[in-house]
C-alpha cells in the first residue's frame, strides 16, 4: 500500500461546507470521481461533506470546478476548503485500499446537520410515475435524494431511516439494493419507498370508515384505486381532506360555485383568500399572467404558493378568491398531488385543513377529529407527519399586468433597484425551512443565539457563526395547538441542530407567549435572556436580507406595520429609527392614537376611524360622527373609552391607520375575518386605478414637532380632507350623504397612498436635518408587515427619489418583512452586540 | 394620632360611628385587644385560618354594594376558601379628612350587616383620619381569623386530571358594575356587584364532597387568574368550554365594546372550584340549592397537561390559550 501512495501526486483533501447534507450530495461526489476514474472517498462530517482524492493538483482543480457546476439543485455550497496531506500516513485512517471510489460512512460523533427542507417531486421521479412499466408506476410516494419529504418526517440526528417516520417501513430488497447502490439515485435516500414497502393511501369517510370495498389484493393499484375515487367525488362537488407533505389540506373544485360556498360556510370563513393548485404551466396561465421567471419561481423544489395578479378571464368560481386582485396558486408538490391533478384536470382548491384559528392538522386521527364538520371524506395515508410544514406563500411583483401597465413593482422607476429578482417571501415553510441563511460580512464568529420570534406568524432562530436557521412559519400563538408545537419545534430543532444557545433573544413584550417561553428556558439552562425591540428586529432582518455588513454605517429605518413593543412600553407600529445591527434609537413616527378596545381595534376598523376622527377639532367632528361606517355602532361609549382611557391604548400603528382610511372609505368597516382584510382591499381599490397616479392629488399629512422634539405625522387632516372630498363629489352637505362609488373610494384610495408615502418621506427627510451633518446615512430600509404592500413601496421609492435622491432604498426578500423574520431579526441583534 | 388634623370634634364623631355601628360584646370592653377563648375553637377544628386584605375601590360605593361590603366579604371568603369557618374580623379604616359622616356611617351599618350575614363579629379595629389627598376617601383593611375543620385539605396545587371545574354563577358582575359605576361610561345597563360571603355555600359544597381539591375566590384578576393559578400549583392543564361559562348578556355586551375578558373580571361573590369528577354533578346539585350558588356549573375539566395551561375550547381543535390577568392589557396582537 505503501508503494502506491508514493506513486500518486497529492492527498487532496477537500473540505465543504453549506447545504450539502441530505441532498445528494455524496452520490453525486461519487459519480463525478467515478466519471473522471477519480479514487479516494467522500463523507458526511460536522460540518459538511469532506472529500478526498489521490490525484493531481491539475485534476484536483479540475474536479472542483466541475463541483461548483454541477452540483445538485438542491444543495448549496458556501465555501471549500483544499488542502494536501502532507503525511501520506494519515490516508490510513480514511481508506484501506486506493483502487476506487468510496462512500463512507459518517463521523457520527462529530454530526451537527440539522435538516433539509421537503422538496417537491424531482422531473426524474415524475416520469417514473408517468411510466407505466416502472415498478413505481403512479406509486404516490416516490421519492429520491433530489426530492420528498425531509423535515416534515424527521425525528432526530444523525439524518437516517430509523430517525424518520420511515422507520415504520422495512425495506423491499429491490429498494434496499436502490439504497445500497452509489449510482443509484436513491443512494441513502433516506425516505426512499415503493408499492411492495412504502406507504399506502386509505380513502375514508368523516368516521374513518373505508370508503371503497372493492379492494384489489395489490397494494399499487389499491392506491390507483383511491385517487380515482378521490377524484370522482371532487369532480362530484365533495369537499376532501387530504393529507399532503407537510399536513393536511381542504380540496375541493374550485370552478364550482356550490362547493366554494360550502366550504366558506362550513370553514368559518367567508372572505380569506383560497390558494389554488393548477396542474402545469398551461393551467397556471389560463388563471395568472406568466413570465418565464415567474414560472421557474412556481416549479421550483420549493413549489411555494405564488401571489400573481389574477386574470380577469380566469375560470374559477366567484368565492374562490373575494374582492381581490390577486390569486395564490401552486404546482404539485408530491406524486399524490402530480396524480390528482392529472386525474381531476382542472384546478383545485388547495387551502390549509384547519378548523378555523386552529393550525393545519398533521395526523389522522387529529383530522377526523377537527375536520368532520368541514370534509365529506379523507384521503389519509399510513405515513406519519412529524413535523407541521405549511405551504410557503411568495408575492410576486410582477413587472408587467394584463392591461399593460406598468409593474407595480417596477424595479427601475421605484428605485427597488438592490432587488435582484421581483418577488418577496411572505411565509417561510414547506421548501424553504430550515435551509441555512448566510449571515452578511462581520458575523463570522458569532455567538450561538435562540431566538423565540413574535407572538403572530411566528418562527424561531438558531444563529451560530455566520449560519442562522430560520424555523418554518410555526403560526399564531394563541391557539393552543400552535403554542404546543411551537415549544416541539424549538425542542426538536436544538436536538437536530445539537443546539447549545449562548443567549437567548425574546421580544420587549412580555406577554407574548414565546418571551415567556424563552425566560423559562433561560432559567432552566442559566443562560441570559437578552430583549429586543421588536421594530428593530424587523430592522436588522431587512438589512440581512440586503447582505448589509456588520460593522457598516448607520441606517435609516421606516418600520410599518400593526403593532409592536417599543421603548418605554410605547406600542409602536409606524416608526423611524436609526440604528444598526447592535442598536437603534427612535427618531420620528406616526402620532400615536387610542385603540380602543385593544385588540378589538384590531378587528373592527370603524374604531380605527373614530379614534382618528376623535382627533380633531370638535365642530368638524360632528359632521364626520355621521359617517355611515360609524351608524349603529356605540360612538358615545366608545368616545367615552377613549376620553377616559379606558383599555385605550395609544399607539402609532401603520396597520390601524390602514383600517381607519379604509373604514372611511367603506371597506369592511364593521368586522374583518382575517388579518389585514380592510388594508388589502384600501391597496387593491388604489391598484386598479394606478394608471391615475399623476392626476390624483395627494391627501394631506401634516407634520407636527412633539414635546421631546421628535417629528410626528398627524393623520387626521388627511382624514378630515378625505371626509370633506367624499362629501363633496358625492354632491351633498354632510358625511351622511356620502356614496361609495366606486369612482370616488378607488381615486381616494390611491390618494391615501400617495399622500401616506409623501408624509412618511417628508418625516424621514425632515428627521434628517437634526442629524449630525457628517454622519447623514444613505441608506433608508423598509420593513414590517404594511411594507408588503406593494404600491405603498413604489409610491415610498417615488417620492425618494425626488426629496432624497441619494438615499439608498432596501427592502425585503427572502426574509419575510412581516413577524416571520422577527426571530432572524432578534437572533442577529443579539449576536452582533455580544460578538 | 400621628396624622391628620381632622379636629378632636370630628374624631369623636368619627369613634361614635364606628364604634354604634360595630357594637358587641367583645368591643364593649375596650380593651386594647379582643381575646377569644381556645377551647371554643378547638372544639371546632384543628387548625386556624388567618387572612388580611386592604381595600380599595372608586367608587366607594357602587348598586348592590360598597367598600363596607367589600372588605367584610373578600376577608370572610379568603377565609372560607380554606374550607375553614369564619368566625372573627377586625377593621382598620383610613379616612380622608372631609368624607361625609352620613356616607361612613352607611358604610359601617352595611359592614356591621355582611358581618351579620355571614355569622361572624367585627372584634377589634382601628381608626385614622388623614389630611385631604393623603388617601381617597376611605381605605379599609380587614384581617380574619377562622377555624379549619379537621379533614378539610383544599389547596391550589391539588388539582388532579379528570377533576371537574365548577363556579357558583355569572361570571364578572362586579368588574362591569365598577366599570359602569365609575362614570366613564354610560352603560345603559342595570347589574348589581354579586358580593356576597361564600362560607355557607362552601359549607354546603363540604357536606356532599369533603375531598374539595381546589378552591378559591375568584376576585380580582377573575376566573381565568384563579385557574392558571390552579394549573401552575397542580402542575397540569385545566380546559374550559366556553359555552358552559355562565355570563350575563349585558356583562358580554359590556366586554364587547370594551375589547376586555369576563373571565379577567373581577368577582366579589364567585368561587371556582375544582373536585373530583365522581361528585362534580352531586355538588353542583347541593350549591344550586344554596342562595350563593343558584346558577352553579361545570365549566371545565382538567387535563394532565402541559403543566400550568389554561385553554378556551370555543369550537374544535385545540382552543384559545387564556392567560392570567397582569397588570392592565397590553395588546399583543395587533
Ligand atoms: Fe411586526
Ligand atoms: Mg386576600
Ligand atoms: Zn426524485
Ligand atoms: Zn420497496
Amino acid at each position: 500500500r505503501d508503494v502506491s501512495v508514493e506513486l500518486m501526486d497529492s492527498h487532496v483533501m477537500f473540505s465543504v461546507s453549506g447545504q450539502v447534507q441530505g441532498v445528494g450530495f455524496r452520490p453525486f461526489v461519487w459519480r463525478l470521481a467515478t466519471e473522471m476514474q477519480l479514487t479516494g472517498f467522500v463523507r458526511n462530517n460536522g460540518s459538511g461533506v469532506e472529500i478526498g482524492l489521490c490525484t493531481t493538483r491539475e485534476i484536483a482543480g479540475v474536479f472542483e470546478q466541475r463541483l461548483l457546476a454541477e452540483k445538485p439543485d438542491q444543495s448549496r455550497i458556501d465555501s471549500i476548503d483544499i488542502h494536501l496531506l502532507t503525511e501520506p500516513a494519515e490516508w490510513d485512517n480514511y481508506l484501506s485500499d486506493n483502487d476506487s471510489f468510496y462512500i463512507l460512512s459518517s463521523d457520527q460523533g462529530s454530526v451537527k446537520t440539522g435538516c433539509t427542507p421537503d422538496m417537491a417531486t424531482c422531473p426524474d421521479c415524475l416520469i417514473e410515475i408517468q411510466n407505466a412499466g416502472e415498478r413505481r408506476f403512479q406509486y404516490p410516494f416516490t421519492n429520491c435524494t433530489w426530492c420528498g419529504p425531509r423535515l416534515s418526517i424527521i425525528t432526530g440526528i444523525p439524518y437516517d431511516r430509523s430517525t424518520t417516520s420511515m422507520k415504520d417501513f422495512n425495506l423491499c430488497p429491490e429498494c434496499q439494493s436502490e439504497y445500497d447502490n452509489p449510482a443509484d439515485r436513491r443512494f441513502h435516500a433516506q425516505p426512499v419507498a415503493c408499492p411492495e414497502c412504502g406507504p399506502e393511501l386509505l380513502l375514508v369517510n368523516t368516521v374513518g370508515e373505508s370508503v371503497n370495498d372493492q379492494k384489489s389484493a395489490e397494494s399499487n393499484i389499491r392506491n390507483q384505486q383511491e385517487i380515482a375515487q378521490s377524484v370522482t367525488l371532487l369532480k362530484a362537488g365533495n369537499i376532501l381532506a387530504i393529507k399532503g407533505l407537510g399536513g393536511f389540506h381542504l380540496v375541493c373544485d374550485a370552478r364550482n360555485q356550490n362547493v366554494v360556498n360550502l366550504l366558506r360556510v362550513r370553514k368559518h370563513r367567508p372572505h380569506k383568500p383560497f390558494a389554488i393548485m393548477v396542474a402545469d404551466q398551461k393551467q397556471a396561465e389560463q388563471l395568472c399572467l406568466l413570465t418565464d421567471d415567474a414560472w421557474k419561481l412556481l416549479s421550483s423544489s420549493q413549489s411555494p404558493i405564488v401571489l400573481f395578479y389574477k386574470r380577469d378571464s380566469a375560470d374559477l368560481a366567484e368565492g374562490v378568491v373575494p374582492e381581490q386582485n390577486r390569486l395564490g396558486i401552486m404546482l404539485p408538490a408530491t406524486p399524490l398531488h402530480h396524480l390528482l391533478m392529472a386525474e381531476f384536470d382542472g384546478p383545485l382548491i388547495m387551502t390549509s385543513g384547519n378548523a378555523s384559528g386552529e393550525p393545519q392538522a398533521i395526523d389522522n386521527d387529529e383530522a377526523l377529529r377537527t375536520l368532520s364538520d368541514i370534509a365529506d371524506y379523507f384521503l389519509i395515508n399510513n405515513r406519519r407527519i412529524e413535523n407541521r410544514v405549511d405551504d410557503s406563500v411568495v408575492q410576486w411583483g410582477n413587472p408587467i399586468t394584463e392591461t399593460g401597465h406598468i409593474s407595480l413593482m417596477d424595479c427601475s422607476e421605484g428605485r427597488l433597484s438592490c432587488r435582484t429578482e421581483p418577488y418577496q417571501v411572505l411565509r417561510r415553510a414547506r421548501g424553504y425551512a430550515p435551509s441555512t441563511i448566510i449571515l452578511p460580512e462581520g458575523f463570522e464568529s458569532a455567538p450561538s443565539v435562540l431566538a423565540m420570534g413574535g407572538e403572530l406568524k411566528n418562527t424561531f432562530c438558531l444563529l451560530e457563526g455566520n449560519r442562522a436557521t430560520l424555523s418554518s412559519h410555526m403560526g399564531d400563538m394563541e391557539s393552543a395547538r400552535s403554542w404546543d408545537q411551537y415549544q416541539q419545534g424549538v425542542e426538536r430543532f436544538l436536538m437536530l441542530y445539537q443546539f447549545q444557545p449562548e443567549y437567548i433573544a425574546v421580544d420587549e413584550h412580555p406577554e407574548y407567549l414565546p418571551s415567556k417561553h424563552g425566560e423559562a428556558l433561560s432559567d432552566k439552562w442559566q443562560v441570559p435572556v437578552k430583549k429586543v425591540l421588536h421594530h428593530h428586529a424587523h430592522m436588522v432582518a431587512c438589512l440581512l436580507d440586503n447582505h448589509y455588513p456588520l460593522n457598516a454605517s448607520p441606517v435609516l429605518c421606516l418600520a410599518l406595520d400593526g403593532l409592536g413593543m417599543g421603548e418605554d412600553k410605547a406600542l409602536w407600529g409606524g416608526e423611524l429609527l436609526l440604528g444598526d445591527y447592535r442598536d437603534c434609537s427612535h427618531l420620528a413616527g406616526l402620532k400615536p392614537l387610542p385603540l380602543p378596545g385593544g385588540a378589538k381595534a384590531m378587528r373592527e376598523p370603524w374604531r380605527n376611524l373614530l379614534s382618528l376622527a376623535w382627533q380633531i377639532e370638535t365642530d368638524q367632528r360632528e359632521s364626520i360622527l355621521n359617517h355611515p361606517a360609524l351608524q349603529n355602532k356605540p360612538v358615545t361609549l366608545v368616545g367615552q373609552m377613549i376620553d377616559n382611557q379606558l383599555n385605550s391604548p395609544l399607539a402609532s400603528s401603520t396597520g390601524r391607520l390602514f383600517d381607519a382610511f379604509a373604514a372611511a372609505l367603506g371597506l369592511f368597516p364593521d368586522i374583518i375575518t382575517y388579518e389585514g382584510q380592510a388594508a388589502i382591499a384600501l391597496q387593491m381599490k388604489a391598484e386598479s386605478v394606478v394608471h391615475k397616479l399623476d392626476q390624483v392629488q395627494p391627501l394631506a399629512f401634516s407634520l407636527e414637532l412633539n414635546p421631546d422634539g421628535k417629528w410626528q405625522l398627524d393623520s387626521s387632516g388627511a382624514l378630515a380632507e378625505l371626509i370633506e372630498r367624499m362629501i363633496l363629489l358625492s354632491g351633498g352637505s354632510d358625511a351622511r350623504d356620502i356614496c361609495f362609488s366606486d369612482e370616488i373610494i378607488t381615486e381616494q384610495a390611491l390618494a391615501f397612498h400617495k399622500g401616506l408615502a409623501e408624509g412618511l418621506i417628508n418625516l424621514v427627510a425632515k428627521s434628517m436635518t437634526q442629524l449630525e451633518v457628517e454622519t447623514l446615512p444613505d441608506c433608508l430600509a423598509i420593513t414590517g408587515g404594511v411594507s408588503q404592500n406593494s404600491l405603498l413601496l413604489r409610491l415610498l421609492g417615488q417620492q425618494c427619489s425626488k426629496r432624497l435622491p441619494d438615499m439608498q432604498l432596501i427592502s425585503h426578500q427572502h426574509i419575510p418583512a412581516n413577524d416571520g423574520g422577527i426571530s432572524i431579526g432578534q437572533a442577529t441583534v443579539v449576536a452582533a452586540r455580544y460578538i | 394620632m400621628a396624622h391628620g388634623s381632622g379636629g378632636k370634634a370630628m374624631r369623636d364623631l368619627i369613634e361614635d360611628v364606628v364604634l354604634g355601628a360595630f357594637y358587641n360584646p367583645e368591643l364593649a370592653q375596650l380593651e386594647d385587644q379582643a381575646r377569644i377563648d381556645l377551647a371554643e375553637l378547638v372544639a371546632q377544628g384543628n387548625r386556624l385560618a388567618m387572612t388580611t386584605d386592604s381595600y380599595v375601590v372608586d367608587p366607594i360605593e357602587f348598586p348592590g354594594g360598597d367598600i363596607g361590603t367589600l372588605a367584610v366579604n373578600g376577608t370572610v371568603n379568603d377565609i372560607a376558601m380554606s374550607g375553614a369557618k369564619p368566625l372573627y374580623l377586625s377593621c382598620g379604616l383610613i379616612i380622608e379628612e372631609g368624607l361625609e359622616i352620613d356616607t361612613l356611617r352607611r358604610i359601617l351599618l352595611n359592614m356591621r350587616k355582611a358581618a351579620d350575614q355571614a355569622g361572624v363579629q367585627i372584634v377589634t379595629g382601628d381608626t385614622k383620619v388623614v389630611n385631604r389627598g393623603k388617601a381617597d376617601k376611605l381605605f379599609i383593611n380587614t384581617t380574619g381569623v377562622g377555624v379549619i375543620p379537621e379533614g378539610a385539605d383544599i389547596s391550589a396545587s391539588r388539582a388532579q386530571p379528570g377533576d371537574k371545574v365548577i363556579v357558583n354563577g355569572y361570571v364578572g358582575d362586579h368588574g362591569a358594575v365598577i366599570l359602569n359605576a365609575r362614570g366613564d361610561l354610560m352603560l345603559e345597563v342595570e347589574l348589581e356587584t354579586d358580593c356576597q360571603p361564600l362560607n355557607g355555600l362552601v359549607e354546603c359544597m363540604r357536606e356532599v364532597c369533603p375531598d374539595i381539591h381546589c378552591l378559591r375566590d375568584a376576585s380580582r384578576g377573575g376566573v381565568a387568574t384563579v385557574l392558571n393559578e390552579f394549573a401552575e400549583s397542580s402542575g397540569v392543564a385545566i380546559r374550559l368550554q366556553e359555552a358552559d361559562i355562565p355570563v350575563r348578556n349585558e356583562v358580554r355586551g359590556v366586554c364587547e365594546i370594551l375589547g376586555l375578558d369576563p373571565l379577567h373580571f373581577a368577582n366579589e361573590g364567585k368561587l371556582v372550584a375544582i373536585v373530583p369528577a365522581d361528585k362534580a354533578g352531586t355538588v353542583v346539585e347541593a350549591m344550586r340549592q344554596h342562595p350563593a350558588g343558584q346558577g352553579s356549573a361545570i365549566i371545565g375539566e382538567v387535563e394532565s397537561g402541559p403543566a400550568g395551561r389554561v385553554t378556551l375550547q370555543t369550537g374544535l381543535g385545540g382552543g384559545r390559550i387564556l392567560d392570567m390577568l397582569i397588570g392592565e392589557q397590553l395588546p399583543r396582537i395587533c
